[in-house]
């Protein structure tokens, strides 16, 4: 009996030992919010934060409004709690404060700024930037960055706006006639490039803060900027009524051409430093193609599947959209499949439905795109090692983005 | 004369990609031959008589009408594609052979715009494409048909100009087109 007893006590240990690593590992760490004033909407963009991150949880308890964010921090009140978050926001400035409640040290004290209360969407991811950065997690400094998009508004009409990721805040850029394929210009986002169709398709390089706009080409037929790095830009034009991808520098006004082909290629994104990945209909459906511009051999980049008609890479991961029906009378589903290209490892991200222009972020870790619907579209953000994955929803249909 | 015109046709795809130099023009440039055409612009004296004048007026009637009779014509026209498709069906040549007739019947310096259009489905830089491509094989195939191809210039707005904003398959075979455009 003795023996049975102990046995027993031995499995309970083992198991109560489990059930304590589970809890720690995959527990994300919570943070209490307290606050003098702040406004529901921020609170709302706070909350939305964590949930895309998905690293850290933000609670904001029951009683929650202090008289003084610098007040002393007992931590005895904050049992079941890791972090404490104190905010105050007065005349446009967010003053932050985030307690380490084990460790019983100060994590962040910072202002933020707002040029107005609308930007205030801004200041909330700046902030949860910060938080999530001083937890340690993996950056995620693609919630700061701005988005801008293009919108159809009418036949022939398209405006572009300017927005923050949850697409909380909007700002008309550019309105009358067709404005399409915005792409930032700079890293600081100051600068933004688009296709302005008029007797013909004209690049601009439009200053978002200033209003100004320079004329940068313009080409018969087709001129759209796929991806820029730097002084260069990766374009689709059509010299000689040819879609073709070209490289182009601003600086020096030189202009080459990356692919000769009689059919289709677009999309053109720079990859690994030589190379550029595209799509192609060489073999008579859009594919996914690469080619190294040391040696100029283009070779189909994906084996799996057809009809891929965008395309993202990220080191040896690329995202595409492709259509997995092929109805010329009924609708069509578009999906996103992550495949590395060196293990052929392929992951669905999508189930059903229009999903157009993935892009990586910056870290690899994020890629936002476009679902589009019968009326309107949402962008998507996918959080990769998270497995989740977010939309937020416009009433037009969105043509394009960048952020 | 359909043979021939089908003849035409064919022989596009073994013309689509014979490219000829860049002609883009950079904004720099663009600037400095407006310099130049400014710098060499020089008052022009001309006497002219009143006959000149009703001559010249009436020349610019005639035109201003066969140009508007050309436009009505030319929008009446539109050639329509498969899904996902920019080669010219059978079903559409006599169109393109109609488009090919009203250009060369007409008289005077004009420039005829082909438009690409495209279907709602795929992704819009890839329907941009696809829209220049189907301007660019009927544009091959009026230049095969002896349009003067210094009177043809294509574009393409994707799926940015529907003529049908419904989500049927009507729809989306009306807007799979190419419009006719006279430009000014």
């Amino acid at each position: 009996m003795r023996l049975i007893l102990i046995f027993f006590s031995l499995i309970y240990l083992y198991a109560s030992d489990l059930e304590i690593v589970k809890y720690v590992s995959n527990q994300p760490p919570k943070i209490l919010v307290e606050y003098q004033n702040l406004p529901y909407a921020l609170q709302r963009i706070l909350r939305l934060d964590s949930k895309i991150i998905s690293h850290y949880v933000v609670d904001f308890g029951i009683e929650n409004h202090i008289s003084n964010i610098k007040s002393e921090v007992e931590t005895d009140n904050y049992k079941g709690y890791n972090y404490l978050l104190r905010l105050n926001w007065t005349n446009n400035q967010l003053q932050a404060i985030l307690y380490d409640l084990h460790k019983h040290v100060t994590l962040l004290y910072k202002l933020y700024n707002a040029s107005s209360y609308s930007v205030y969407p801004f200041v909330i991811h700046a902030l949860s930037y910060d938080i999530n950065n001083k937890l340690g997690f993996d950056d995620v400094g693609w919630i700061k960055q701005k988005i801008v998009y293009s919108i159809y508004t009418a036949p022939k009409e398209q405006d572009i706006f300017l927005a923050d990721v949850t697409l909380t805040y909007r700002k008309k850029l550019i309105s009358g006639g067709l404005n399409v394929f915005p792409k930032w210009a700079n890293p600081q986002q100051t600068e933004i490039y688009y296709t302005k169709l008029e007797t013909q398709p004209v690049l601009y390089r439009y200053n978002i803060y200033t209003g100004e706009r320079k004329r940068v080409l313009s080409s018969k037929g087709m001129l759209i900027v796929s991806d820029v790095n730097g002084d260069e830009l990766l374009l689709t034009l059509a010299v000689d009524d040819q879609p073709d991808i070209y490289r182009y520098n601003t600086i020096n006004h030189s202009l080459t051409r990356l692919t000769k082909f009689a059919g289709i290629d677009v999309n053109g994104q720079f990859y690994d430093n030589d190379k550029i990945v595209f799509i192609s209909d060489r073999l008579g459906y859009p594919n996914v193609y690469q080619k190294d511009l040391n040696t100029n051999k283009v070779s189909k980049l994906i084996h799996h599947g057809r009809n891929h008609i965008a395309v993202s890479a990220y080191h040896d991961n690329v995202v595409l959209s492709s259509r997995e029906t092929n109805y010329a009378f009924s609708p069509n589903t578009f999906n996103l499949l992550l495949i590395n290209k060196n293990t052929n490892f392929i992951k669905r991200l999508t189930y059903g439905g229009k999903n157009f222009l993935p892009t990586f972020s910056s870290d690899g870790g994020t890629i936002l795109f476009i679902k589009e619907q019968r009326f309107n579209s949402k962008l998507g953000i996918i959080r990769l090692k998270e497995n989740k994955i977010f939309y937020f929803k416009i009433s037009k249909k969105m043509q394009s983005f960048d952020f | 004369m359909k043979k021939r015109l089908m003849m035409a046709v064919g022989i596009v795809g073994f013309l689509v990609g014979c490219g000829s130099q860049p002609s883009l023009q950079s904004s720099q440039e663009q600037n400095n031959s407006a310099q130049q055409a400014v710098s060499q612009a020089q008052p022009v004296e001309t006497d002219l008589t009143d006959n000149t004048v009703v001559n010249v007026a009436k020349d610019s009637v005639t035109q201003q009408n066969i140009n508007q009779k050309l436009a009505s014509a030319l929008s009446q026209n539109v050639v329509h594609f498969d899904f996902d498709k920019y080669n010219i069906k059978q079903s559409q040549l006599p169109i393109v052979q109609n488009v090919a007739n009203l250009i060369k019947d007409t008289k005077g310096n004009f420039t005829v715009r082909i438009e690409g259009n495209c279907d709602e489905w795929g992704s819009d830089e890839y329907n941009y494409a696809l829209g220049l491509k189907r301007a660019k094989t009927v544009k091959q195939a009026l230049i095969d048909l002896g349009v003067d191809a210094k009177k043809l210039a294509i574009i393409s707005y994707g799926e940015s100009n529907p003529v049908c904003t419904a989500h049927t398959k009507e729809c989306w075979a009306k807007n799979r087109r190419d419009n006719f455009t006279l430009l000014p």
